[in-house]
C-alpha cells in the first residue's frame, strides 16, 4: 500500500530473484461438487449485492488460489454452486462494512463432496470513516504521505492501518469498527527505510509529538470523522554515507559487488534494504537519504565476482553529516557441502518436492554478527554453499510446507548445536535429515450441552509429545474451526501428539470450553477424531 | 513496412534507442584525455511547469548497460540534483514526482535520451492531469475497492500507444476514484478484470470481465482527453461484474530460474490490454482468470540461470469464445542474439590531429525491427526484451533477445569529429541470403538491406565503424517569409554519383523556430542541401530516410534537393557557422 516508485523497483528486484512459494497438487478428479449458502445482514436487514467470496485455503499447482463466488440476492441471501471439496476462506467482499460480532471474517470452511452447506450467515454493520488533509508548514498538500491510525487501548502497531493522501493531500481510511482511535503521519521510529526524498517527523492529531498527547477520534458505526488535518513538521535533514569496497588480500577495488544497507531500530529489530545498486569501477558505494541513526552496510556474497568470498557488514553512524571513508573488505569464507536425506519416507512425491526446496545455512557469532548462504538442492539430494562466516551454523529450509529438519550430522556425529566452521574452512559430509509431513488429521468438534456462544471462535491446536522423528518444540500448529465444527490439518509429520480444542469469545479472553486430546499419526495416514465439548462458560483467562 | 507503434515500444522500453540515429548536437565539452577520470558525475536541475526548482524530487540515474534500478538521488532546496561516482558510459535520467509527471517531448525533437559523466542536464516536471469519477453497481450502489486501471491509449500527439502510461487505484468506500499524475494523452478507464501484474485475488473482482466507462467492453471503450494540470471529473462507471473465462497452461523450458507470461490483446486498432504472470523456478503452470471474449497474444519468456541475461520465448496466437480455454503449452526456445564489434578509424587529416576519441563504454548499438506483417505475429512484449548495447571496453557489443524478423541497426556516440561510416557483416555473409553467397567478396552492408534473424540465431561479426573527420554545419535560414513552418527540417544529401546510395550520407535535423540550422557528425564530402517540412508519422525525418528498404524517399528528396541547387563541401573536421540557406516555401 506504500509504494514509491524505489520500492516497486526493490519488490521488482525481490519477485525477480526469490523462488515461488508453491505447492504440488495434482490437478483434482472430477468429483461431485458442493454448495454453499447464507444470508447477509446489515444490522439485521437483508443486504443486496454483496459479493461472497470463497476461496481455498492453499495454492495449486500453478500456485495459485481458486476462487468462487455469488452476490446475494434481494433476500440477502447467496448461493455459491459447483465447488470441490476442499478446505476454504469465505467472506463478503464488502470493505466498508465490518463483522457485528467484532471478529472479522474470513472464516474456514470445509466442504465435503457432493456437500450442501447452508446458513454461512453473515452479520455486518457498516464501518466507520476517517478523512482529513496533510498539509506542510505552509499550507501545500504533501501528496502520498503516509498516514496510520491507531486503535486506542489495542497494542498499538498491531492495530495500525494506513492509507497515503492523494495530490490534494487527502487521505480517508474507511471500515473501521467503531471506536477510538488516535491518527499519526510522520517517521516513527521504527520506520524503516524510505527512498522519499522528504520526510517529516512524526506528528499525531492535531499537533503532538507523541502517541500520548493525540487527540483521541471516536468513530461511530457508519459514522464520519471528517476534518482530521495534520500540519506536518519540518521535514528531517537526511545524510549519505560513502566507502569502498576492496578486495581483503590486494586492497584492489571491487566493481559490480551489489550492496544494501541494514538500519539497527532496536537491539533484536533491524530492517535491511538493498536497491540493487552496485559499486563503480573504483569499487566505491554510497548510500544515500539516510535519517540519523546506527546502520551497517551490506554486500551480498553472491554478488563478489568468486564464489567463496565474503564480506563482513561495515556498521557506521549517522549523527548529523555525510560518513565517508567507510572500507567493506572481502575475505575467503567458509564453504560446505553434504546431502539431504529424508527419513522414514521413500515417497515419491517427496522427492519431486524436494527439488522446490532450498537449504539456507546461518553461521551467528557471539557479537551478533553472521552470515548465511543457500543453496538448491539437486536431484540426488546434494547442496553446496559458500562465503559462510565462522560460527555455529544452523539450517534452515525455504520453499518448504512438507519437510521440517529432523537433525544434522557430520561424519556420522550428530551436531545438536548447528555445525561449527572455522574461518575459511570447506566443510563437507554433512548430512541435513527431514522428515516429510504428509499425514492429515480431521476432526468435527461437538457440542454436548446446547447451543454454540454468538462470536464465539474455535481452536485446534496441536502439539507433539512423543519423540518419535521430530523434536516437539518444531511442531505446533493451530487451525480455525469451521462453523460446522469440522477441521483439517494437512501436511502432519508422524509422531504422537496431543489436540486441545478451545472455543473463545470474542473478546479473546473468556474460554468457554477446553479438551486435550491424544492422537497417534503414522506417514501418509488421514486421521478422524471427534471432540465432544462442553460448554461451561464461567471459565475465564486472564 | 516499419510502423511507428514499434518503435514507440523501443522508446519507451529503452528511451536510448530514439536518438541514436539523430547524433544530438552535443556541445564539445567532453575535451578528455587518456588520464581523465574513468568516473564522474551527471547533474543537473528539476524545474516545475513555471520554471520554478523542484526540490524533493527523486532522480533514478541508469546505465543503458546495466541492470537494476542504478543510483537513485533527489533534488535540493534549489532543485539541483547530482549523481556521482558514476562509470562511464550512457545513461538513461528518470526524474519524477508523486503527482507530476515529465513533459511531453516534442515529436520531432532530437534532444538526446541518454547523458554521460559531465554532463547537466534540466528537467521539466509539470502537474499531472487527473481523472474522477464513481463505480456504481447495477443498484446505483457505490463498488468498494475494486481496482480502477487508466490506461493511455493515444499519447499527447495523438498516436496509438500500445505499451504506454497507465495507473492502478482502488475505490474508497464512496465508490470514487482519483487517478493524479497522468501524462497528457487519451485513456480509457476500466474497473475490476486482473491486475497488470498478476496473479491476485484479494477482492474477487480479479476474475471479472473489466468494465470501461461508461459501462462497456473493451471494443466500445471510451476515449477521455486527459491535459497536464486539468482534472476530468465525472468519468463514471456502472460496473457490470461479468464472470471472465480463464486461460491456463504450462510453459516447458529447461533451467530456468522463472518465467513471465504477457497476455495482451491482439487485432488492430484495440484498446491496449495486456496482464502479465510471474512465476518462479520450480512451478510450470500458469492461469490467468477474468478474461474477456476476444483475440489475445499470449508470450512466455523464461530467465536463465542466474547470472544470464539471455531469455527463452515462446509465442501462441489464442482466441476465447465463450469458454475457457486450457492445457496450453508453451514450448519455449532461445532468441537470437547478433554480436560484433566497433572499429574506430583514424585518418591523417592535419586539421583533425589532437582530436578526442570516442569512448568505447559510450557507444550504444541497437537492432530495431521491421515491422512488416510477418513481424505482427510477433507480440510487443517480446520486440521489447532486445535492449540496445554498449560496447565494452574493446568495443565488443553483443544484442540480446532478438525475436525472429528483420532487423537495421543504430548506432549512437559522442565524439563531435568522428561520423558513423558503415554498419557491415563480413563476407561471406552470416545471413544465409541465398544467391548472394556466391558473390561473397565485398562485406555486406547492413544499411541497404534489413539483416533476417532466425529463432535461436547466433549472428557474429556486426561491426561498426566509426571514422574521424565529422564535420559540422551551422547557419541560419534565410526566406522571405518571416515564420519559420512548423516540422521543418534541413537535410543533406550526398551529391557524389557514387555516393547515391550511402544510406549513411543522408542526414536530418529539426530547423529551430528562429531559422537555426545544426547537422553534427556529417562525413566529409560533397552534399547537396535543402530544407522542407516533413508531414509523415514517422518519428524522425531521419529515421525514415535511414531505414534499408526507403530508397524511393531518398531519390525524391535528392531530385528535390538537386532542384534546390544548393550545394556544400565539407572538409574532414570542418566547422561551418555561418551558413545561409535559402528557403522558399512551396
Amino acid at each position: 500500500m506504500f509504494s514509491s516508485t524505489v520500492q516497486k523497483l526493490v519488490c521488482a528486484l525481490i519477485i525477480l530473484s526469490a523462488a515461488a512459494l508453491a505447492h504440488s497438487q495434482s490437478a483434482p478428479a472430477k468429483e461431485a461438487t458442493g454448495i454453499v449458502s447464507g444470508k447477509v445482514t446489515i444490522k439485521g436487514k437483508a443486504a443486496a449485492g454483496i459479493v461472497i467470496l470463497l476461496r481455498t485455503n492453499t495454492r495449486n499447482s500453478s500456485s495459485q488460489f481458486s476462487s468462487y463466488k455469488a452476490t446475494t440476492d434481494d433476500n440477502g441471501e447467496y448461493r455459491i454452486a459447483n465447488v470441490p471439496a476442499g478446505n476454504y476462506l469465505i467472506a463478503p467482499i464488502a470493505p466498508a462494512l465490518v463483522d457485528a460480532n467484532g471478529s472479522g471474517p474470513p472464516r474456514t470452511l470445509l466442504v465435503n463432496k457432493g456437500e450442501t452447506i447452508e446458513h454461512i450467515d453473515f452479520a455486518l454493520v457498516r464501518g466507520g470513516v476517517i478523512t482529513g488533509k496533510i498539509v506542510d508548514a505552509d499550507g501545500r498538500p504533501v501528496i502520498e504521505q503516509e498516514v496510520v491510525i491507531f486503535a486506542v487501548g489495542t497494542n498499538q502497531y498491531s492495530s495500525m492501518t494506513g492509507a497515503l493522501t492523494d495530490d490534494r493531500g487527502v487521505y480517508r481510511l474507511y471500515g473501521l469498527k467503531a471506536g477510538s482511535y488516535k491518527v499519526a503521519t510522520g517517521q516513527g521510529e521504527r520506520g524503516s527505510f524510505s527512498n522519499r526524498p522528504v520526510r517529516y517527523t512524526q506528528m499525531y492529531y492535531p499537533a503532538a509529538s507523541d502517541l500520548d498527547h493525540a487527540a483521541v477520534i471516536e468513530v461511530s458505526e457508519g459514522g464520519e470523522a471528517a476534518n482530521i488535518d495534520i500540519t506536518v513538521g519540518p521535514g528531517l535533514s537526511t545524510y549519505s554515507a560513502s566507502g569502498r569496497i576492496v578486495d581483503g588480500e590486494t586492497g584492489r577495488p571491487l566493481a559490480g559487488v551489489a550492496y544494501g544497507v541494514k538500519r539497527f531500530i532496536s537491539q533484536y529489530n533491524t530492517s535491511s534494504m538493498s536497491t540493487g545498486a552496485v559499486s563503480n569501477s573504483r569499487g566505491e558505494f554510497k548510500l544515500g537519504n539516510l535519517v540519523p541513526g546506527k546502520y551497517a552496510v551490506q554486500v551480498r556474497s553472491m554478488s563478489l565476482p568468486t564464489g567463496r568470498w565474503r564480506a563482513e557488514d561495515v556498521p557506521f553512524e549517522i549523527v548529523d553529516e555525510d560518513v565517508t571513508g567507510l572500507v567493506v573488505q572481502t575475505k575467503k569464507g567458509a564453504s560446505l557441502s553434504g546431502v539431504v536425506v529424508i527419513e522414514g519416507s521413500d515417497d515419491k512425491n517427496a522427492r519431486n518436492e524436494l527439488r522446490r526446496v532450498s537449504l539456507l545455512a546461518s553461521s551467528a557469532q557471539r557479537d551478533g554478527t553472521g552470515s548465511s548462504a543457500w543453496s538448491m538442492i539437486t536431484p540426488d539430494g546434494g547442496f553446496t554453499m559458500s562465503g559462510i562466516a565462522a560460527g555455529p551454523t544452523t539450517f534452515q529450509l525455504a520453499n518448504s510446507s512438507h519437510f521440517r529438519i529432523v537433525r544434522v550430522e557430520q561424519n556420522g556425529v550428530v551436531q545438536s548445536r548447528g555445525v561449527d566452521i572455522k574461518e575459511g574452512e570447506e566443510v563437507s559430509g554433512v548430512r541435513v535429515v527431514l522428515a516429510y509431513g504428509n499425514a492429515t488429521i480431521r476432526g468435527s468438534v461437538e457440542i454436548t450441552n446446547g447451543p454454540i456462544p454468538s462470536g464465539a471462535r474455535f481452536y485446534v491446536g496441536l502439539r507433539n509429545i512423543g519423540d518419535d522423528l521430530v523434536s516437539s518444540s518444531l511442531i505446533n500448529s493451530a487451525v480455525d474451526v469451521d462453523a460446522r465444527g469440522q477441521f483439517v490439518i494437512e501436511g502432519v509429520f508422524p509422531g504422537t501428539y496431543e489436540i486441545s480444542t478451545t472455543i473463545w469469545g470474542v473478546d479473546g479472553r473468556t474460554v468457554f470450553s477446553e479438551k486435550k486430546q491424544q492422537i497417534a499419526v503414522t506417514a501418509g495416514s488421514v486421521n478422524n477424531v471427534t471432540v465432544s465439548l462442553e460448554i461451561n462458560p464461567k471459565a475465564t483467562r486472564p | 513496412m516499419l510502423t511507428w507503434r514499434t518503435i514507440r515500444v523501443l522508446l519507451l522500453v529503452m528511451s536510448a534507442a530514439l536518438c541514436a540515429l539523430a547524433q544530438t548536437p552535443r556541445p564539445a565539452v567532453n575535451t578528455e584525455t587518456s588520464d581523465s577520470p574513468a568516473v564522474g558525475a551527471i547533474t543537473g536541475k528539476v524545474l516545475n511547469e513555471n520554471g520554478q526548482p523542484l526540490p524533493g524530487a527523486l532522480v533514478q540515474v541508469r546505465a543503458v548497460s546495466g541492470t537494476g534500478p542504478g543510483q537513485i538521488t533527489s533534488t535540493n532546496r534549489e532543485g539541483e540534483f547530482r549523481a556521482d561516482g558514476l562509470d562511464r558510459g550512457s545513461y538513461v535520467v528518470t526524474p519524477s514526482m508523486p503527482a507530476y509527471v515529465l513533459q511531453p517531448r516534442d515529436p520531432s525533437s532530437t534532444q538526446s535520451l541518454t547523458y554521460h559523466i559531465g554532463d547537466s542536464v534540466t528537467f521539466t516536471l509539470i502537474k499531472g492531469g487527473v481523472v474522477t469519477g464513481t463505480v456504481t453497481n447495477a443498484n446505483g450502489e457505490p463498488v468498494v475497492a475494486v481496482a480502477v486501471r487508466v490506461q493511455m491509449s493515444r499519447d499527447a500527439n495523438g498516436r496509438r500507444t500500445a505499451n504506454g502510461f497507465r495507473r492502478e487505484l482502488p475505490t474508497d468506500d464512496r465508490g470514487i476514484y482519483r487517478a493524479y499524475g497522468l501524462l497528457p494523452g487519451t485513456y480509457v478507464v476500466s474497473a475490476g478484470g486482473p491486475a497488470w501484474y498478476g496473479p491476485s485475488e484479494q477482492n474477487g473482482f480479479e476474475t471479472d470481465v473489466p468494465t470501461y466507462a461508461p459501462s462497456s467492453t473493451r471494443d466500445t471503450a471510451t476515449e477521455i482527453s486527459v491535459r497536464g494540470g486539468e482534472e476530468t471529473a465525472g468519468i463514471d462507471i456502472r460496473y457490470r461484474g461479468e464472470q471472465g473465462r480463464t486461460i491456463s497452461g504450462v510453459v516447458n523450458a529447461s533451467s530456468s530460474t522463472g518465467f513471465n507470461v504477457v497476455l495482451s490483446a491482439s487485432g488492430e486498432g484495440s484498446v491496449p490490454w495486456t496482464t502479465t504472470y510471474y512465476q518462479g523456478a520450480s512451478v510450470e503452470g500458469f492461469v490467468f482468470k477474468g478474461i474477456a471474449d476476444g483475440e489475445y497474444q499470449l508470450v512466455a519468456m523464461a530467465y536463465g540461470r542466474s547470472g544470464s541475461r539471455d531469455v527463452a520465448a515462446a509465442v501462441k496466437r489464442i482466441v476465447v469464445r465463450g469458454a475457457d480455454v486450457s492445457g496450453i503449452e508453451l514450448n519455449t526456445a532461445p532468441l537470437a542474439t547478433i554480436s560484433g564489434r566497433v572499429l574506430l578509424e583514424e585518418t591523417k587529416v592535419p586539421e583533425c590531429a589532437d582530436k578526442q576519441r570516442p569512448q568505447f563504454s559510450e557507444i550504444i548499438v541497437s537492432a530495431w525491427h521491421d515491422d512488416n506483417e510477418a513481424a505482427k505475429e510477433t507480440p510487443l512484449a517480446l520486440w521489447s526484451i532486445g535492449a540496445p548495447a554498449a560496447a565494452d571496453a574493446d568495443g565488443n557489443f553483443i544484442l540480446r533477445n532478438l525475436a525472429a524478423g528483420e532487423y537495421y541497426f543504430v548506432t549512437r556516440f559522442t565524439a563531435k569529429y568522428w561520423y558513423l561510416q558503415s554498419i557491415a557483416f563480413p563476407a561471406p555473409p552470416v545471413t544465409a541470403a541465398s544467391g548472394a553467397a556466391k558473390v561473397a567478396s565485398k562485406p555486406i552492408d547492413a544499411t541497404v538491406a534489413w539483416t533476417k534473424v532466425k529463432a535461436g540465431d547466433r549472428v557474429s561479426g556486426l561491426t561498426v565503424t566509426l571514422a574521424q573527420g565529422a564535420a559540422t554545419l551551422r547557419g541560419q535560414l534565410v526566406s522571405e517569409r518571416q515564420q519559420v513552418p512548423e516540422k521543418l527540417f534541413v537535410y543533406l544529401v550526398p551529391s557524389e554519383r557514387e555516393k547515391t546510395e550511402a544510406v549513411l550520407r543522408y542526414y536530418a535535423a529539426p530547423v529551430s523556430p528562429d531559422g537555426k540550422i545544426a547537422l553534427h557528425n556529417i562525413a566529409p564530402g560533397r552534399y547537396w542541401v535543402v530544407a522542407q517540412t516533413f508531414s509523415d508519422d514517422a518519428p524522425t525525418p531521419l529515421t525514415k530516410l535511414r531505414l534499408p528498404h526507403e530508397t524511393a524517399t531518398r531519390a525524391r528528396l535528392r531530385r528535390d534537393a538537386e532542384a534546390a541547387k544548393n550545394e556544400i563541401e565539407l572538409k574532414p573536421c570542418q566547422n561551418v557557422s555561418d551558413f545561409q540557406l535559402a528557403f522558399k516555401p512551396q
